[in-house]
């Protein structure tokens, strides 16, 4: 359960990149065809349309990848070129990455 | 000599006034329940099914030996091997979840046979806590030399020993309705609503399965028990009468709250078993129909005879009969290594058959299922391949029942999130979060397993994690029970490579 990138193949990043990554988020995720809630570390620097990016591939073998997506946070839809510290997640904060 | 009819009578009402010591030492409200009630609100309390020590003992002697019988007529290894792969997986489930989980049967009965508050409560409390023993000796004794066989079994012993996700859920569930419980609040959730409104029905249920899958073995321990159910279960009836007498909206309360927690267990144990891991034409109902004709009529009878309300989340509790097991299954299947048995999956005549039977929101299963299915295809079938078809992010629960946030329907996750003083927690259903915080005192300061990993309590790498914290192997934690090797999948093992 590597819980660092969400990413769904993905192995443990090497320490020195680990090092240089800003301070993680945890959310919980909810991808919208999905069956169940995800944690996913979000990066301060990531930008929401990353994030929705992690969060799909983390649900990848329930859901298949749509390009079009939006995330909906406080059920505000929110900028995807915004970052997750401007969005102003906060930690176990929940977002959904909804289709279309 | 008396005659039984003379003496019973006598025996049962042993209650007398205490000169030294007040009342309310003896039954303390803490212990006993509430409302606190001098004993004269008590002293007609009256169980329907009356019982001296001595046939308690004669019949259950009587049952036992037929179980016994049973056993060594077709519940050897070899009947046991012959059963369907995915029936002997619902029995591991079981064998995990029943016998410890009655133990502590044993000891909220015996928080009743000293704190209930009249003496034939108090006696037939005491047999109810026999009863649970003897509920823990059976699967025990029938399930755990299976580890022989198959180490999955092991579990029958180990379940609730171990930090595993689902048995944090279970222990979370049996430790307030039994372990910590006053012995008011226990006979209520525990005779009125667990056993009366589910396990009594579900017992008849599953020996109806087990007699569809040819498992006799498994079919007679739950009638066994079953008898001894219908009986105990009526220790609660006159309990409730009691409270409802007294304090209608505190017995609307415990009913509504024990309904919604026994419906979360509940419907993953039964559900899976039923539409999943029963073969498809062994299957005499779906999970929704059975709900529908056993427990919901059933239940609703329970209420109107005490003149009590629907739970006010009676709507959202139907919809709930039309996906939640189905949202649990599939997302179990995903991270089936955190569990301790194997797991199938439907094929296309299950998923033609489901979607016959649950039309409301079966395409949004299948596209899941279709999904799945397309990574073993990708990937190709293999004990290799296991962990290519499975999750890795950390799957997240509810902060009141601890089982994973997957309420609501693909479309809308109904989890939500609340602060209170000062922390930040999260519910998968308005049921849950209301649960919460009528008593948040109870149950703020447990912390799900999403906490316990982001502290540091438990380890984040999914291996660590499997074999550190939840106490699984290799042999042991669950796989697909073909390893993703299907006919209709068109990539056979022996094509593939």
């Amino acid at each position: 359960m590597v819980i660092t990138t969400g990413s769904e193949f993905e192995k443990t990043l090497p320490p020195n990149l680990l090092e240089q990554r800003f301070m993680p988020v945890p959310l919980y995720g909810f991808l919208q065809g999905d069956t169940i809630g995800l944690l996913i570390l979000a990066d301060d620097g990531d930008t929401l349309e990353a994030l929705a990016q992690k969060l799909q591939a983390a649900a990848s073998l329930r859901v298949a990848a749509r390009h079009l997506v939006r995330v909906v946070y406080n059920n505000k839809i929110m900028d995807p070129a915004m970052t997750v510290a401007q969005a102003g997640f906060e930690a176990l904060d929940r977002i959904d990455v909804l289709s279309g | 000599m008396l005659s039984r009819e003379e003496w019973l009578p006598l025996a049962r009402k042993l209650d007398w006034d205490y000169s030294y010591v007040r009342e309310e030492e003896v039954f303390p409200e803490v212990i006993s329940g509430r409302p606190w009630l001098p004993h004269s609100e008590w002293k007609d309390w009256e169980e329907s099914f009356k019982t001296s020590y001595r046939e308690y003992v004669d019949n259950q002697y009587e049952k036992d030996m037929a179980v016994r019988a049973v056993h060594d007529a077709v519940g050897r290894i070899e009947n046991v091997q012959k059963l369907a792969l995915p029936w002997l997986n619902s029995l591991k489930v079981h064998a995990a979840a029943l016998p410890l989980a009655e133990f502590t049967g044993v000891i909220g009965n015996l928080r009743g046979a000293r704190f209930g508050r009249d003496s034939a409560w108090r006696t037939m409390a005491t047999f109810g806590a026999l009863d649970e023993y003897r509920h823990t000796q059976i699967p025990l004794l029938l399930f755990h030399p299976l580890l022989r066989i198959d180490s999955q079994f092991d579990w029958a012993h180990k379940f609730y020993h171990t930090n595993n996700w689902f048995a944090v859920a279970a222990r979370h569930f049996f430790d307030e309705l039994t372990v910590g419980q006053n012995a008011i609040e226990f006979h209520i959730a525990t005779n009125v609503v667990l056993e009366t409104g589910f396990t009594n029905l579900q017992f008849v249920g599953l020996a109806s399965l087990a007699r569809e899958s040819s498992d006799h073995m498994f079919e007679r321990m739950v009638t066994s028990i079953q008898t001894d159910e219908a009986r105990h279960a009526q220790i609660g009836h006159p309990v409730l009468a009691t409270v409802m007498k007294h304090d209608p909206k505190y017995a609307q309360y415990l009913v509504d709250k024990w309904f919604w927690r026994n419906w979360r267990l509940f419907s993953i144990l039964t559900g899976l078993s039923i539409d999943y891991l029963t073969a498809l034409d062994q299957r005499p109902y779906s999970f929704k129909e059975f709900m529908e004709e056993w427990i919901i009529d059933q239940f609703l009878r329970t209420l109107d005879e005490f003149g009590l309300e629907k739970p006010w989340y009676w709507d959202l509790l139907m919809d709930e009969l039309d996906i939640y097991h189905h949202m649990i299954y599939a997302s179990a299947y995903s991270y089936r290594a955190t569990l301790w048995f194997n797991f199938v999956i439907p094929g296309p005549a299950e998923r033609k058959w489901l979607r016959q039977k649950y039309p409301k929101h079966w395409d949004d299963m299948d596209a899941v299922w279709e999904q799945i299915s397309e990574r073993w295809r990708t990937v190709g079938p293999g004990p290799a391949n296991e962990f290519a078809v499975h999750g890795t992010a950390l799957p997240t629960f509810c902060d009141l029942c601890q089982l994973p946030l997957s309420a609501g329907t693909p479309r809308k996750n109904t989890a939500r999130v609340l602060v209170h003083d000062g922390r930040k927690y999260i519910f998968c259903s308005e049921p849950c979060q209301w649960i919460f915080l009528h008593e948040p005192e109870r149950y703020a300061s447990h912390t799900d397993i999403v906490k316990r990993v982001l502290s540091g309590e438990a380890p984040s790498q999914l291996p660590n994690l499997l074999t550190n914290y939840f106490n699984l192997t290799p042999d042991t934690w669950g796989k697909d029970v073909h390893n993703g090797d299907y006919d209709w999948l068109g990539v056979r093992k022996d094509s593939a490579a």
